[in-house]
């Protein structure tokens, strides 16, 4: 039960972060910073924690932490046409450095966490599980969503249909700013109770891996960070107990198969079936 | 007379260099935040930096051989981009020359280092190269985003390292994190006392010689014609897969130098902190250069020195861990954040 | 935004058959150098079909720009069922129950038809009632005959279909008043066919609908009740449909000015140069571009394709040159099949291409007129040795270049950007001639040019008879097609009507034959 249990913690901290991401990228913009949006949340979360004494407080302080590293993403590739790769690399190098800074006074185990009292796993954790479906119906079946797609496809032709380009894509980088966020509570209250200056490792590299395996689509989303996150976990599981196992293949996998679906979508057979938003990574300027 | 930001009617080369002005005002005036709060006169601070990185002559020694990295990752950034492709795999085609250099050290531990030397970097070379044609390959054939495909690539090759050096076939028989040494003949000969490798020479070659590619050569032309017009240079029989590919192997190539220069002057076994996100850095440095491939030099040159001079502000000043990084994110951020002033200009004219 | 429009959005629901839905009174528009629109009167009433015939020139899109709201006229009035208004913008004539069709489709390609449909609507509650929708959507398609399948993602469906979806889509959103932007452009035969139908069935439930068309005779006298013919920014007809022929239709277009220049060419023809047989080839969305075109091309000969943009001729271009894969047919240059040579190989062979979109094919804005010149020279040896190109021999070069071509600039090194439209124009014809083509392919070389900059190209185009260059001479002027052409093929819906020689080709008939009308 214990493995997974850790299974399904280390899952959701790609969850989170990826469904984030997933808006995001319908509206057409790319955070390639979402690694320091989760380290930024992690260690915000875990110091509001500690310093509060409130758990809760903690994960509003790791949205907090997020979101105005994902509004400065936001300002500068949205409103002022900087290269959304550029801005997020950017924002990444520096959350890196300033959680590493910041964080030494936390460095360690964390005295206050989440507890845990729902079938063992915390109440975040089902909040997360929720929000797939609700990320889905938003998507498909509102008005916003049709917004969003709409803008991440063609945004000059939702602009000539009334729609405000800017303010559509804003919502969504907050909201991946949200996620983000949740994504570092769940990690340093739930997950890993612990502050290590960049901690999540690569998580937020596979995350965005994450989001284009899925193909875009929340329920793949779900079953992608299952798949993983038993690869995140196995692999170190395996460490321990098989020393000299090549079971950091294992943690190749989320890499090369996610390779292999953009490969794939990129092929004339495939994009009948399935499209990156078309708009995706480019700036656009109403000017 | 408020400030604002205006849209930019055009945007020249020396207005470029204001910006790169303005970025560093504003980063160190957010620095020198930094130096208050922890209690230290940011002048006494910037002095440090500065003074270590290019007034002593330890300092200076480590920013030059640090230069070499620094500026290839730079190369290889820039070189797709005139090309209109985005190489975010510096950090990947950087391992994986590291890794080829590595495995060529292996093979061969007895052979002269006359011999052994250039073939490791051949292998580097060719090691970056190749992961750089993937990109290149993928993204001219099927046109696949060579954004999302360079930075997967980047973090197979950093788990394919890993994969090698902790606990696998290249492992540390004594169980470190890193592959066990290569040979003394692996390793770098340094200049007098200085600690900097002959390989300063090959990166400021290897600018010279790509600057000269893209200003002289034909293919240096279809590059800059491709990136400037696809169309156009679709019209007159330029072929994209050609210039994806061209310019993909050779920022590979450059990169994976820099790994061969890493292994061999520096840590002398294959690990997975071998770059710490110099790739990435090499990014910033381009934009900062505005992709101008001799402004590169210079660039990584002075920007190189500040991330050196920041080593000394833990020992040195007693600042707490992390400085290192906190300091060199902000100079990061300041740059990006300077972009904006490519399409807006700050004007302090009354609002009419 | 849309509240204080409230009062104008019932404006027109509950129309009579027989009702002036929309008047325009003495619309004027000036733009520097030209009047667009010249005094304009124009009315339509609900349940007709008033078609708008016009060159391209004619003034036709300026008056559609100014009854959407895209833009104001200078002077005149405009009247919505007599009660006068002012449309600023296209919110405005939404709002009125006005609603356009757009030549180039604004859709989204990655949604399906029925959200499509639903973008934009301003009704649209925040969650989507899909089934709603569709079934809303369904009764529309029914009494107007459409057929679409509302699941299907747009980039599936066919360009007509896709139009039909544009058309669902300001009709579900209100519109009374629709404005079709050339809506059988991207039509095949049987689509047409069925938009006619729909047509009609919108007048028979007193909607009132504006096409507007250039050129395709046939179609108008089909499809409209009444149809007011423009040319030159004013109108100069309007007719009963009932009382108009194809042949009176053409001869009010064109106009009964003076004829064409006629140039006593005493350049020989020589041997054939190009040959192409039954070309067939798909255009960007997918329909079908050209429809099996055959003709041959000699030495010293221009071969003047004419006809309106959009009948095939950039396709036929791009074909030729490599740009583009035909689906069927052989292209035969001096004796050689080309028909599947790369691009390069066909420059390197002997093919020069000057093509209509100056700006984003033909040159490179940001780069210099040196090296915009290069653009032919990068692999040429006289230029490049050992893979290192000779700037210095290139600029030389240049010079000399822009000199016999008589391009305005102040130097070699100004960017190609800063040059007029016509001292490009000259550019690209520079640089593509100094190669020595021995086929010369010319996209609508004169578009957009001044008087001086238009004899300029043409004459040049006339010198090069004297090479023993053929050349295909793609045009839209009547004027010009007659006056250079050796042979004249006007073309219509991707096919050659006719390949007429120079003594046999009148500017009526050949203004017929690009309008669609058949001979006898």
């Amino acid at each position: 039960m214990d493995m997974i249990t850790l299974i399904l913690n280390a899952s959701w901290v790609f969850l989170f972060a990826a469904l984030g991401e997933l808006l995001n990228q319908r509206s057409g913009v790319m955070n390639i910073g979402l690694e320091g949006l989760m380290l930024a949340g992690a260690l915000s979360a875990l110091a509001t924690a500690n310093i509060t004494g409130n758990p809760w407080i903690g994960v509003a302080g790791g949205v907090v932490a997020a979101c105005i590293l994902a509004l400065i993403h936001a300002v500068l590739s949205i409103s002022f046409g900087v290269s959304q790769v550029i801005s997020g690399t950017g924002i990444w190098i520096f959350s890196l450095g300033l959680t590493t800074y910041i964080g030494t006074e936390f460095t360690g185990a964390s005295k206050v966490a989440m507890e845990a009292n729902i079938l063992g796993f915390t109440p975040l954790f089902f909040v997360g599980l929720a929000l797939v479906p609700i990320f889905w119906f938003v998507i498909s079946k509102t008005r916003f969503g049709l917004r969003v797609r709409a803008v991440g496809e063609n945004p000059s032709a939702a602009e000539a249909m009334g729609i405000n380009v800017t303010k559509t894509r804003y919502i969504c980088v907050l909201v991946g700013g949200i996620m983000s966020g949740l994504s570092g509570a769940h990690l340093t209250l739930a997950h890993t109770v612990l502050w290590s200056p960049g901690m999540t490792a690569g998580r937020g590299w596979i995350a965005l891996a994450l989001v284009i395996f899925s193909m875009w689509k929340p329920f793949l989303l779900l079953f992608g960070s299952l798949f993983f996150g038993t690869l995140w976990i196995v692999g170190f599981y395996l460490q321990s107990v098989i020393p000299n196992a090549p079971y950091l293949i294992l943690q190749m996998i989320p890499y090369t198969a996610t390779i292999a679906v953009l490969v794939l979508i990129s092929t004339e057979r495939f994009r009948k079936g399935v499209r990156t938003p078309a708009a995706l990574g480019k700036p656009y300027y109403r000017d | 007379m408020r400030p604002r930001l205006i849209r930019r009617e055009k945007y020249g080369a020396f207005d470029n260099v204001k910006i790169v002005l303005i970025s560093m005002v504003i980063a160190f005036a957010i620095l020198s935040i930094v130096f208050l709060q922890a209690n230290i006169d940011p002048f006494k601070g910037f002095g440090q930096i500065f003074n270590f990185a290019f007034a002593t002559n330890v300092g200076l020694f480590l920013t030059i051989r640090r230069t070499v990295p620094l500026l290839l990752v730079t190369l290889a950034y820039i070189i797709p981009a005139k090309g209109g492709l985005w190489n975010i795999g510096g950090e990947g085609q950087l391992f994986m020359g590291a890794t080829f250099a590595t495995g060529v050290a292996f093979a061969l531990p007895d052979l002269s280092p006359i011999l052994l030397l250039p073939l490791m970097a051949i292998g580097a070379m060719v090691g970056g190269a190749s992961w750089g044609a993937i990109v290149g390959y993928l993204k001219g054939k099927l046109n696949v985003n060579e954004v999302i495909a360079s930075l997967l690539l980047n973090y197979v090759a950093i788990v394919l390292v890993k994969y090698l050096t902790w606990g696998g076939p290249w492992g540390d028989p004594k169980g470190q994190a890193e592959s066990g040494p290569i040979s003394v003949n692996a390793m770098l000969p340094k200049i007098g006392n200085t600690g900097i490798p002959p390989t300063i020479f090959f990166a400021l070659g290897f600018a010279i010689i790509i600057y000269f590619i893209l200003k002289k050569t034909s293919l240096g032309y279809q590059i800059e014609l491709y990136g400037h017009n696809p169309k156009a240079a679709n019209y007159v029989g330029v072929s994209f897969l050609k210039i994806s590919l061209a310019t993909m192997i050779i920022a590979g190539a450059m990169a994976g130098f820099a790994g061969f220069h890493q292994l061999s002057s520096d840590t002398a076994r294959l690990r997975a902190d071998i770059s710490p996100g110099w790739g990435y850095y090499g990014i910033v440095f381009a934009l900062f250069a505005n992709l101008n491939v001799l402004a590169a030099i210079i660039v990584s040159f002075f920007l190189t020195g500040f991330i050196v001079g920041n080593t000394m502000l833990q020992i040195n000043l007693g600042m707490n861990f992390g400085v290192e990084e906190l300091f060199i994110g902000v100079i990061m951020l300041c740059l990006v954040g300077g972009q904006l002033l490519k399409r807006y200009r700050i004007s302090f004219k009354k609002i009419g | 935004m849309r509240d204080d429009t409230k009062q104008q959005e019932n404006i027109l629901s509950g129309l009579k058959r027989g009702e002036t839905v929309l008047e325009l009174r003495g619309i004027t528009k000036k733009f520097p150098g030209v009047i667009a629109n010249d005094h304009i009167d124009f009315d339509i009433k609900a349940g007709e079909i008033h078609a708008i015939l016009g060159e391209n020139g004619a003034g036709k899109t300026t008056l559609m720009n100014i009854i959407y709201g895209l833009l104001q006229p200078d002077e005149g009035e405009i009247y919505i069922r007599g009660k006068k208004v002012q449309i600023n913008s296209p919110l405005d004539s939404i709002a009125l129950g006005i609603g356009m069709v757009h030549q180039h489709l604004k859709v989204i390609p990655a949604l399906t038809a029925i959200e499509n449909i639903l973008l934009g609507y301003p009704k649209l509650g925040r969650i989507l009632d899909i089934n709603k929708a569709k079934k809303e959507v369904s009764e529309l398609c029914k009494k107007y005959g459409f057929k679409v399948d509302l699941d299907a993602k747009l980039w599936q469906l066919s360009a007509g279909e896709q139009q039909t979806v544009e058309i669902i889509r300001a009709l579900y959103q209100g519109a009374k008043l629709l404005i079709l932007d050339e809506p059988t452009s991207v039509l095949t035969p049987p689509e047409t066919v069925k938009l006619l139908k729909s047509l009609k069935a919108m007048a028979k439930n007193e909607l009132a609908v504006i096409p507007f068309i250039t050129h395709k005779l046939p179609v108008v006298l089909e499809i409209s009740d009444r149809v007011t013919v423009l040319r030159n920014g004013k109108v100069v007809g309007r007719l009963k449909t009932k009382d108009a022929t194809e042949k009176i239709l053409a001869k009010k277009m064109v106009g009964r000015e003076v004829v064409f220049r006629i140039k006593r060419s005493s350049v020989k023809i020589g041997k054939t140069i190009l040959e192409v047989k039954g070309l067939f080839a798909l255009n960007d969305r997918g329909a079908p571009a050209l429809n099996g075109v055959s003709f041959s091309i000699h030495e010293g000969e221009i071969f003047s394709v004419i006809g309106v943009t959009g009948n095939g001729q950039q396709e036929l271009a791009e074909v030729l040159m490599g740009l583009r894969k035909p689906t069927g047919g052989s292209i035969i240059f001096q004796g050689e099949n080309v028909t599947n040579y790369s691009i390069k190989k066909r420059w390197d062979k002997g093919i020069g291409y000057v093509p209509s979109d100056r700006v984003g094919v033909g040159s490179a804005g940001e780069l210099s007129l040196v090296k915009n010149i290069a653009m032919d020279l990068y692999h040429d040896s006289e230029f490049v040795s050992r893979g290192i190109i000779d700037y210095k021999k290139i600029k030389k070069y240049s010079e000399k270049l822009i000199s016999d071509f008589n391009v305005k600039a102040p130097s070699v090194t100004t960017l190609a950007s800063h040059l007029s439209g016509g001292n490009l124009q000259k550019l690209i014809l520079a640089r593509v001639i100094s190669r020595r083509p021995k086929l010369l392919i010319a996209d609508l070389p004169t578009h957009g040019l001044d008087v001086g900059a238009t004899e300029f190209v043409q004459n040049k185009l006339l010198d090069l008879k004297k090479d023993k260059v053929a050349v295909l001479l793609i045009s839209e002027d009547l004027d010009e097609a007659l006056s250079l052409g050796d042979k004249i093929a006007p073309i219509y819906e991707g096919k050659f009507m006719d390949i007429l020689s120079k003594k046999n080709a009148s500017k009526e008939k050949v203004g017929a034959l690009m309008a669609g009308v058949r001979r006898g």
